[in-house]
């Protein structure tokens, strides 16, 4: 897969990049590197294997490419860019709760962040024109030590893990939040009647105009715009088909030079397989010497774009940002295993398990091991159990084990028939082997037998549920049970009941708060603590988002706030609810509103 | 859509030009191992090319391969075998379709839902489907010189434990009846008697020749009970009937009639709705041209004290063999069982017995322990010989457990007059 990394290096290079590339021979000899550590052979069978692959990939290319320019009948669009703000203030008090959970490859320590006491939880998406920037400052380990050094480029992963430094394990992280976004922008329109323009000392050139697609030109120096948009000529904003940008190479005209690329590493491969090169260093001269004075790299001081759209274009519109406002925050991240007595260290042919001091307790050989809660871990054909008393990884010979966020697991023993048993993390029994099943809603545990559905505590203790039926996930934190009179009600994630079970309907919790219904067919509202903050009055209803929603009542649907006030009137009996871009646009009458409860003018 | 162009592919392309006088004769390819061989030619003649049979998806295109003189364009590897692709000239699809027929006889024929014409021959070794694409209009009698063909080759695993080649021991007897019980409910579950002795079915389908050791009579005894509440609901309905699956012939309609309100109705029969359960019986005598020798010069067990342990230790000693991974232990134990129930029933079918041998290698695979009841309940046929018990404290009498794997055990015994051990002989 190495040398597949270098061709699309390459390819990367002239096509897809938007970074200058400023010294074209460092950026060489970075790639020219990462052949020293290979032999002639290995180039050999590592070429062979990965053309083919690049080949597909190239095909793929081709076909984004072959999109065709066209007159649109229908056309297709998007939202008109707009910089939305309103989830600033809440993001920046979003990591209050944050966690992370730490593994290790090889000698690395590599980390990724989630939140700690709710697995829904997602970090909020702040939408275009908003940067966010994290900036580690302080990694407090175990063992006391503190480092403040060399640590800001240590990227704070939600999806993936990344590396965070060498082998040792972290009680905690902190780090520097900062949103930065556009207060003002100004906007640069390109046309077939103005087809160039200046911008801070830099030039866009429109070059080509044609039914859906634009090419243009524009210097490096004012190439960090915030958006590019094509309009049709009602000045309605046009989807995007696909895009393509490249730095120093004109891409129209230029289509062939991946397959030029593609045609030199075959090239190197015939001469490999006629083992012209003796060395790795003879290879290394040979492709310094046909690459230096190519045009792989950026010289002319441009930035070319070409785009297709679902619509006819008028014009191309560009965003440049003009007025930026920062604002920061910090918060503390801490590992999600604190009970953990052993970590497991990835190795290329096995795991290796060191103790909370980085010294290594055993290895496993031939064998993958993931940790799953508190000490128990798997592999792809056993359970096992960490003994942290005489430090030994036992196999647990059973047919199931389901692990739990507080450290317990359940054990069903010979087969899928079986019931359940909870065992703590030191893998001693806590009840008898009888769960038909196991539910985990909200990070709350419950468990279902004969006798009804029960409350587990982290100490495996039981708590009944009397005559509760069935269990809900009713969202934001919050649990929906149902008695055996078919009444509904609230429960916390902590196992509180919130509400008494008396509600005929009830609906998840959206904003912190819930529709339910009672004695009558209308909706009322509850928070969290189950206060009624709307009366029952609404006859239909909608989860409220951003602050608001639609309700219906006195025969016609109105807007609303969540002290019941109106926001809009209407006398529409109907309501057509749409999303754009994850945001809701209610329509009445004709009329479209915005999140915000503000009129939407189509032609804008 | 990627298209996949192999660079192997072009490799051989180039190199085939000093090679074209080699022949490749693909159609003497049964098994991986020659189509190893012909692979290892091919590199042997195309030196610094890898070929890479382990890859999930590999071209090759060098010049001279055929498939009993048909000229093969390409050959694709793939995970289970090779698809062979003739080439758009001389009539290549239909000369391919006529070597195949002449060699293997007429393929089983279909045509798809965008009417290509697929011909299909399965045998132990290798399964070939062979696909016809047509230039020229949807009929068959339409194919052409330009038209291709691609011949899917898949490999079977072959073993050579006894278990798994019983299929060439069966003996086929004309006209030898195959009884089944066929069953039809609805709201009701039932339980099944032959000479007293239940057997136990998880299809609608029973097959009662394994359970017939002689001429008979034979009492099959059906009990029907209500799946919800104490009795019988309007809408809860049975029929059952044994007929000869050979000749397609009715032999009893056990239960077709049951009178409601006292009207008389044909399936679907409701039940007589106030009952707690419905039993029906007949005594039928059956016609086989031979009978198994099966649990028929067994001991008479109901007087045996211990009966119990000999239970417990064939079920471990199963346990056993399958923790050791002992094949030929696993063989001995059943082999006999499946011979017999094959042979009653005419049953040549390779895979069946293929798969029943996969099974027990996943079992060796997946077990790391198994577990016995203890507690069970033995039930007896009418002459004492034949036992099969209800486990009380489990799912069934063995369970092979491995991490999300289970396998569960719980077969007919019988033991022979000159042992004193139990042997599986039903399940």
């Amino acid at each position: 897969m190495r040398i597949l990394t270098y061709i699309l290096i390459i390819i990367s290079l002239i096509s897809c990049s938007k970074q200058k590339i400023n010294t074209q021979n460092k950026e060489l000899e970075n790639f020219l590197s990462v052949l020293d550590s290979l032999t002639i052979d290995e180039v050999k069978v590592e070429l062979k294997k990965n053309i083919t692959l690049a080949e597909n990939f190239i095909n793929l290319f081709n076909d984004f490419s072959s999109i065709k320019i066209k007159t649109y009948k229908e056309e297709n669009y998007e939202a008109i860019f707009n910089i939305d703000t309103t989830n600033i203030d809440k993001a920046l008090k979003q990591f209050g709760v944050l966690g992370f959970n730490q593994n290790y490859k090889n000698d690395i320590t590599k980390l990724k962040f989630s939140f700690r006491n709710n697995t829904h939880q997602r970090k909020i998406d702040l939408g275009e024109g908003i940067k966010e920037l994290f900036t580690p400052k302080k990694i407090f380990y175990k063992k006391g030590e503190v480092k403040t050094e060399n640590i800001k480029d240590n990227i704070v992963g939600f999806h993936f893990s990344y590396d965070w430094g060498k082998r040792a394990i972290i009680d905690s992280v902190v780090i520097d939040y900062e949103i930065s976004y556009t207060n003002t922008y100004k906007t640069m329109t390109l046309s077939l009647k103005n087809p160039t323009a200046t911008h801070n000392g830099g030039t866009l050139e429109l070059i080509k105009l044609e039914k859906n697609y634009a090419y243009l030109k524009i210097s490096d120096t004012i190439s960090n715009f915030l958006k590019i948009q094509a309009f049709n000529d009602a000045g309605k904003a046009l989807s995007r088909k696909s895009y393509s940008s490249s730095n120093g190479i004109p891409i129209e005209g230029n289509e062939n030079k991946i397959q030029e690329i593609l045609k030199y590493g075959e090239k190197i491969q015939e001469k490999l397989i006629n083992n012209k090169f003796t060395t790795i260093e003879a290879l290394k001269n040979q492709i310094r010497s046909d690459l230096a004075n190519s045009e792989f790299f950026d010289t002319d001081g441009f930035l070319y774009l070409e785009g297709y759209y679902e619509g006819n274009i008028s014009e191309i519109k560009l965003y440049f940002g003009e007025k930026t406002t920062t604002k920061k925050t910090q918060f503390k991240a801490v590992n999600n295993v604190k009970t953990q007595h052993i970590l497991e260290v990835d190795l290329e042919n096995g795991t290796m398990f060191i103790d909370s001091l980085g010294k290594e307790l055993f290895t496993t050989h031939n064998k993958s091991i993931m940790h799953l809660t508190s000490n128990y871990y798997e592999c792809m054909d056993y359970y096992y159990h960490f003994n942290s008393s005489i430090k030994t990884l036992d196999t647990l010979f059973v047919y199931n084990l389901d692990s739990y966020k507080n450290g317990l697991v359940t054990i069903q023993q010979d087969s899928k028939e079986d019931d359940f048993a909870f065992f703590d993390s030191e893998n001693k029994q806590l009840s008898a082997y009888k769960y038909w099943f196991i539910k985990v809603v909200s990070g709350q545990l419950f468990g279902k037998y004969e006798k009804g559905y029960f409350k587990i505590d982290s100490l495996g203790k039981e708590t009944p549920l009397p005559n509760i039926i069935n269990i809900y996930d009713a969202k934001e934190e919050m649990i929906g049970l149902k008695n055996i009179d078919y009444k509904l009600g609230f429960m916390d994630n902590k196992g509180k009941m919130v509400t008494p079970i008396i509600y005929n309907s009830i609906e998840s919790f959206s904003d912190g708060v819930a529709f339910v219904k009672k004695d009558t067919d209308n909706y009322g509202c509850i928070d969290k603590k189950g206060k009624m903050v709307l009366p029952f009055k609404y006859k239909k209803v909608y989860k409220f988002i951003q602050g608001i929603t639609a309700v219906k009542y006195d025969g016609s649907y109105k807007l609303i706030n969540k002290k019941g006030e109106v926001l809009i009137e209407s006398e529409a009996p109907s309501i057509i609810i749409s999303t754009n871009l994850g945001k809701r646009i209610y329509n009445l009458n004709g009329k479209k509103y915005n999140t915000k409860a503000q009129l939407i003018v189509e032609d804008q | 859509m990627i298209k996949t162009i192999s660079l192997s592919c072009l490799f051989f392309s180039l190199m085939s030009c000093n090679i074209s006088s080699t022949k490749y004769d693909l159609g003497t390819i049964h098994s991986q191992n020659e189509l190893n061989n012909i692979l290892n030619l091919m590199q042997k003649n195309n030196i610094d090319v890898d070929i890479d049979s382990s890859f999930y998806y590999d071209e090759l295109t060098p010049k001279g391969m055929f498939y009993n003189d048909v000229p093969i364009q390409k050959l694709v590897l793939h995970g289970l075998g090779i698809t062979l692709h003739t080439d758009t000239i001389n009539f290549s699809a239909k000369r391919l379709l006529e070597t195949l027929e002449n060699d293997k006889g007429f393929g089983n024929y279909k045509t798809d839902l965008w009417e290509n014409h697929t011909f299909q021959w399965d045998n132990e070794q290798e399964n070939l489907k062979l696909k016809l694409e047509l230039a020229k209009g949807n009929h068959l009698a339409n194919i052409g010189e330009k038209d291709n063909a691609t011949l899917e080759i898949t490999f079977n695993d072959s073993y050579k434990i006894p278990l798994a080649n019983i299929y060439k021991q069966i003996k086929i007897e004309k006209n030898n009846p195959n009884y089944i019980l066929k069953i039809n409910s609805y709201g009701v579950y039932y339980q099944v008697y032959l000479n007293n002795l239940r057997i136990d079915n998880l299809y609608s389908w029973i097959s009662i020749n394994p359970y017939i050791l002689d001429k008979g009579p034979i009492s099959l005894k059906i009990k029907v009970f209500p799946t919800e509440g104490n009795t019988f609901s309007k809408e809860d309905s049975f029929k059952a009937t044994l007929v000869n699956e050979t000749t397609e012939e009715i032999v009893s309609s056990i239960a077709t009639i049951v009178k409601k309100g006292g009207t008389t109705y044909l399936y679907p029969i409701s039940l007589l709705f106030d009952k707690k359960s419905e039993q029906f019986e007949i005594n039928f005598t059956p016609k086989l041209n031979s009978y198994p020798k099966a649990w028929s010069d067994g001991v008479d067990l109901r007087k045996d004290k211990k009966l119990k342990k000999k239970i417990i230790a064939l079920y471990k000693k199963i346990g056993e063999f399958v923790l050791t991974k002992d094949e030929q232990g696993i063989n001995d134990l059943f082999y006999t069982m499946l011979l017999e129930e094959n042979q009653v029933i005419q049953n040549t079918d390779y895979k069946f017995f293929t798969e029943n041998w996969v099974q027990w290698l996943t079992n060796f695979k997946n077990t790391y322990k198994y577990s016995i009841s203890e507690n069970f309940k033995i039930n007896f046929n009418t002459t004492g010989k034949l036992i099969k018990t209800i486990p009380l404290d489990k799912e069934s009498m063995l369970i092979l457990t491995g991490k999300n794997f289970n396998s569960k055990h719980n077969y007919y015994l019988y033991q022979a007059q000159n042992s004193s051990e139990l042997k599986i002989i039903r399940q």
